[in-house]
């Protein structure tokens, strides 16, 4: 299976990801496991056990690991397999291991990338309210021009809008969106929509049907 | 879809229908990629070409193949035996290697993590040593002296036991399980699995049981066999890749494996491409 793009790419709003919690993601075709430990540390690895293929994704945390749902194999941060509950007296070989990516929080945002990661993650300053992550079947290249020149359906004119690396930002209804750019294949996209400074949720709330139409108009070719 | 090219797959047999299921009008199906029809008289035919598939009956069950199998099908001894009950289960189809579906059947390790509170339960995980091996004058794979700590091992049972179990491959798309009835315990229950490769990653799979066990009703057994494919089916839709690797380094095994082990060395012997990642290959 191929490794995620060496760039930094956004996969998730940081706030969908609990603590304690296990998702899958596609990154440009390849399909990575994302998991948070329970201090919160976030871990992005292939999603796929070595010892089976069972995706790692539908695994569960125990503590400062990862157990595989199929045989509960346990791997710990370093991706390096501990526990083979099979064979509980087995002293685990270091050569049992998944293949780690990176992965870092950054603007409200769940970041992952193959190596060490090239370029800068972005460093907004001001506090983020996250909107949703929304996922399209339609190329990442066309969602973003629909978006730069319109925002948001319905939501009023976009007064200006600019592309900061891996994000877009606009300014739209009194608000500004910053959206992670995420392809998860070649035709397509992920959006993971934040809104700077402190939200209210029911502006919020009333921000998602709009987004909704975003995603049935990319959908339409309209 | 088109027809596999692997002669290994071509001439072996699948079923392919139970022979109890309403027969009034033609019924289609896949087999090995190419789809075929199944007459009301039990004659199957390739849709894409027209030719008739060599067919035979057996346990209920309508078996075809497209070229020619070098033997006839095996024999299962339990099958003879009158005063066992039969129990022919539904198909499942699933989307998923059929090699994958043996290779999980096979498999003990998973069940307090899959089959919780059923087929196994933490902290009793440990799979103790058992032998496999290929057994090369009936040219089967067999793994013996299996035990593992069940806590209902069958649909009768309610209380924990180490069960002893013992695991045969007949053929690369059938599996089967022989397990000591614990209401009979000099004989044996006999579950068969037979695979039906629609395509590469899809197949579906019927369970037949000769059981012992007097005691359970029809629609108990069912439910029972029913719940556990259903978890099982998490699983090998989720594999990565969903064919069957059968290079040794491409997966990583413990002794627990041993039965898995020596299945994917067989099925690698055999030449065997379809439902497999060299399969991928030579379709790329």
């Amino acid at each position: 299976m191929p490794p995620p793009p060496v760039a930094w790419t956004p996969v998730a709003l940081a706030a969908d990801l609990q603590p304690g919690a296990a998702a899958g993601v596609v990154v440009d075709g390849a399909e990575v496991a994302i998991w948070r430990d329970t201090a919160g540390t976030p871990h992005a690895w292939e999603d796929r056990c070595p010892h089976r293929g069972m995706k790692l994704s539908f695994g569960f945390v125990r503590g400062e690991r990862l157990a595989c749902l199929y045989h509960g194999w346990e791997y710990d941060g370093g991706g390096q397999c501990r526990y083979i509950p099979a064979h509980p007296d087995l002293d685990v070989p270091a050569s049992i291991c998944v293949n780690r990516y990176s992965a870092a929080d950054a603007a409200g945002l769940l970041w992952v990338a193959s190596g060490t990661g090239s370029g800068d993650l972005p460093d907004p300053g001001d506090p983020l309210s996250p909107l949703r992550s929304l996922f399209i079947d339609a190329p990442l290249g066309e969602v973003l021009n629909r978006l730069a020149a319109d925002g948001l359906p319905g939501l009023g004119p976009v007064v200006e809008s600019a592309e900061d690396g891996p994000l877009l930002n606009f300014d739209q209804a009194g608000h500004r969106f910053v959206v992670g750019r995420h392809p998860t294949g070649p035709s397509g996209t992920a959006l993971h929509i934040l809104l700077k400074g402190e939200v209210s949720a029911e502006a919020r709330a009333a921000m998602i049907p709009a987004t909704a139409e975003l995603r049935r108009l990319a959908e339409a070719g309209r | 879809m088109t027809r596999t090219d692997d002669p290994v797959a071509l001439n072996e047999w699948y079923a392919v229908a139970s022979l109890d299921e309403p027969g009034a009008a033609p019924q289609t199906t896949r087999l090995l990629g190419e789809d075929i029809e199944i007459g009301p008289g039990g004659g199957v035919r390739s849709l894409a070409t027209g030719e008739a598939l060599r067919t035979c009956e057996k346990w209920g069950l309508l078996f075809a193949s497209f070229g020619r199998p070098p033997r006839a099908l095996f024999d299962i001894a339990e099958a003879r035996e009158t005063d066992r009950r039969f129990v022919p289960c539904g198909w499942i189809t699933l989307r998923a290697s059929g090699l994958r579906v043996v290779e999980n059947f096979l498999d003990m390790a998973h069940f307090p993590f899959i089959h919780t509170g059923i087929l196994g339960t933490e902290p009793h995980t440990e799979v103790p040593q058992y032998a496999s091996e290929i057994r090369r004058d009936v040219d089967e794979v067999w793994a013996t002296n299996c035990t593992f700590f069940q806590s209902q091992i069958a649909a009768t049972e309610t209380g924990g036991d180490f069960v002893h179990l013992t695991y045969r491959v007949p053929a690369p798309f059938v599996v089967m399980l022989y397990r000591v009835c614990p209401s009979a315990p000099d004989r044996l229950d006999a579950i068969a699995l037979f695979l039906q490769p629609m395509e590469e990653t899809l197949c579906r799979a019927i369970p037949l049981m000769w059981l012992v066990d007097t005691s359970s009703t029809h629609a108990e057994l069912l439910r029972f066999e029913q719940v556990i494919f259903m978890q099982d089916r998490i699983v090998v839709e989720n594999q990565r890749p969903l064919r069957l690797p059968l290079e040794p380094r491409h997966e990583i095994p413990t002794r627990a494996d041993g039965s898995s082990v020596a299945y994917r060395r067989w099925l690698k012997e055999k030449g065997l491409r379809f439902g497999t990642t060299a399969g991928a290959e030579a379709a790329a």
